[in-house]
């Protein structure tokens, strides 16, 4: 898995690309303990994400928290979203599809 | 530590042997010189020495030969004089009478006085008869001009005697001059040569030896000898980072020291690196067994529920890494059996107490009385509570009136169940949150009834997202269609089914070791086949 990280102003954006499974979670995990203390806004672009375990489920609803609600889920392929349906989390969720 | 054999010991020792060898061999030489340049010196002095007598001669010989007069004493005087000057031991002079073998000396003189004495008395206008001529001698009757060499040995001590002929003007042998050196003087002369040339060039030999040792010790031995110390503590401690080798030039041995200290950094980061994986490696174990042991407690590895109305079977097959799955089947009252299946997210203990933990609230709730929806949401909002790691688990809960087998159920996030009527096929349970993410959860209970012979399947992603060699997933096509292929004309249809899908599943993941564990379950009600 590979993450890119872009920051407009005070939004940051991760370009999250391959498999979200309990391998990579701890870097996705990472990637949200190292975010500026000014963001105020997070977006995850799940439009390269292939397959997402329940590792990174966890992950995504740990950022949801950490931002306050103020996080965006961008393209989540049709995989993905299954996923999040199964779990309940496309209702708690933005999720831009 | 010092070497056996020290490197530092070998070249002192090799420069000292070389500091000798060479100075015995320029010692040798020097010496063979130094005689000839002596006897050279000899030859010379006694050609000037000759030279001057045969002038004497030519002035007083022939008055000398009649008496001793006053010609004779001034010869004596300049003969004396020529002793001197030239460092003789003594300086004769005689003829030689063949036909008597007679040698006639006329005049012999000494510098040093006792010798004189002797000489006066022995052989100034003596007669003193020889049994045979000289080399010299003869080579003078043969008519030799040449100063000729002999080495005398007498009574008075050895001694070097150079004759030199003297001739009138018809060139007939008149007399002999016989020039003595002390053999003792001769050597004198050559030890003072061989000194004056061998001093200067030994000095400068010892010197530079001297010199190329030092150097050789300051710029290879010390260094090589800091770098093995260096080497001998890191071996015997290699915790300790060693001290950086000091190296005067930029040269091979400081490539070796700055190869050597990049090996020792190298080694020093393998080793640390090593010991903290061997001691996360046992953490992780601890941990793991730990986990192990909880869910092995809470989740047994197969079980089976049997009723009048109903079979249940379950398994499940843990993975190397500990999971959350689990499953539990329980009869509520004389009516009603539940089911439960869950997956908590995560691994290791902290999973494994937040699944004892879900497990136990969901059980003692549907004990209670309550349903399904209503023991998950209560569960929920509890785990909630007390969920710092932010774990949640997902969930499918179903109970069954065994007698008319009305089936209620509800949904947390978890998987979609099969369920068997006509044919297998997916459940389509309303998606409520998985639990201890959020505290409205939002889940319902619903109801489905199963006739005769029908059944559900409950199972966890391991089965669904087993992967293969070629990353594929197993699937939910695969699975539909692996459980459609099964025949259940059994008594025990549940126990086809759940071994059938761990079989497929193992059989999928070829040699590739599942990385989650699974879980399945299945409830039959009331299946009579024969």
């Amino acid at each position: 898995m590979n993450i890119k990280k872009e920051k407009k102003g005070n939004c940051i954006e991760l370009y999250i690309n391959g498999w979200l499974d309990t391998l990579s979670a701890p870097t996705l995990a990472t990637e949200l303990n190292e975010l500026p203390s000014e963001t105020d806004s997070l977006v995850m672009d799940f439009t390269e994400v292939e397959y997402i375990s329940s590792a990174g489920v966890r992950q995504i609803v740990a950022a949801h928290k950490q931002m306050k609600g103020n996080l965006v889920i961008r393209h989540p392929g049709a995989e993905v979203m299954d996923v999040l349906k199964m779990s309940g989390l496309d209702k708690k969720l933005n999720i831009e599809e | 530590m010092t070497p056996k054999n020290s490197i530092n010991k070998w070249i002192t020792r090799c420069f000292l042997i070389i500091l000798v060898l060479s100075a015995i061999t320029s010692g040798i030489s020097n010496l063979i010189m130094a005689h000839f340049v002596a006897m050279e010196e000899s030859m010379e002095s006694a050609q000037s020495c000759s030279m001057i007598l045969k002038d004497y001669l030519g002035q007083f010989y022939s008055d000398v030969l009649i008496s001793r007069n006053e010609s004779f004493q001034s010869l004596r005087n300049g003969m004396c004089s020529i002793c001197r000057d030239f460092s003789l031991e003594y300086v004769a002079v005689y003829s030689l009478d063949t036909k008597e073998k007679i040698r006639r000396y006329v005049i012999s003189v000494a510098d040093d006085k006792n010798l004189d004495d002797i000489m006066r008395k022995e052989f100034s206008q003596n007669e003193i008869p020889y049994d045979r001529l000289t080399v010299g001698e003869e080579a003078f009757i043969m008519g030799t001009d040449d100063i000729q060499r002999d080495i005398i040995i007498s009574e008075y001590g050895k001694g070097i005697t150079l004759i030199s002929p003297y001739r009138n003007s018809d060139g007939d042998l008149v007399a002999i001059i016989d020039m003595c050196y002390s053999a003792k003087k001769e050597n004198q002369r050559m030890i003072a040569i061989f000194l004056a040339n061998i001093l200067p060039f030994t000095v400068s030999l010892i010197v530079g030896m001297l010199v190329l040792l030092f150097l050789v010790r300051r710029r290879i031995i010390i260094p090589i000898r800091n770098i093995s110390y260096s080497i001998q503590k890191f071996a015997r401690d290699s915790s300790k980072k060693p001290e950086r080798v000091n190296t005067p030039y930029e040269d091979e041995i400081r490539d070796i020291a700055t190869s050597y200290e990049k090996m020792t950094e190298d080694i020093s980061a393998y080793i640390n690196n090593i010991e903290v994986l061997t001691r996360d490696k046992l953490e992780n174990d601890v941990q793991m067994n730990v986990a192990r042991s909880i869910q092995n407690g809470m989740v047994p590895e197969q079980s089976s529920l049997i009723g009048d109305d109903f079979r249940i079977g379950a398994l499940t097959c843990p993975a190397k890494a500990v999971g959350g799955d689990f499953y539990d089947c329980f009869i509520r009252n004389e009516n009603n059996v539940c089911i439960v299946m869950g997956d908590v997210s995560g691994k290791g203990i902290s999973a494994a107490i937040f699944m004892a933990m879900a497990k136990t609230m969901i059980r003692e709730k549907l004990i209670a009385g309550i349903s399904p929806a209503a023991a998950l949401i209560q569960a929920n909002e509890e785990l909630c509570a007390q969920n710092p790691e932010g774990l949640f688990a997902t969930v499918f809960v179903a109970e069954m009136n065994t007698k008319t087998g009305a089936l209620c159920y509800a949904n947390a996030g978890h998987n979609p169940p099969i369920i068997l009527k006509e044919n297998f096929q997916y459940l389509k349970p309303g998606s409520g949150m998985a639990l201890g993410l959020f505290e409205d959860a939002d889940i319902l209970d619903e109801y489905i009834t199963l006739q005769p012979s029908e059944g559900i399947i409950l199972y966890t992603d391991g089965v669904t997202e087993a992967v293969n060699l070629h990353r594929e997933f197993f699937g939910t096509e695969r699975f539909l269609e692996t459980v459609k292929g099964m025949k259940l004309d059994s008594n025990e249809p549940e126990q086809i089914l759940i071994r059938g899908i761990r079989d497929a599943v193992k059989q999928f993941c070829e040699s590739c070791e599942p990385f989650d564990d699974m879980a399945v379950l299945v409830l039959m009600r009331n299946c009579r086949f024969t």
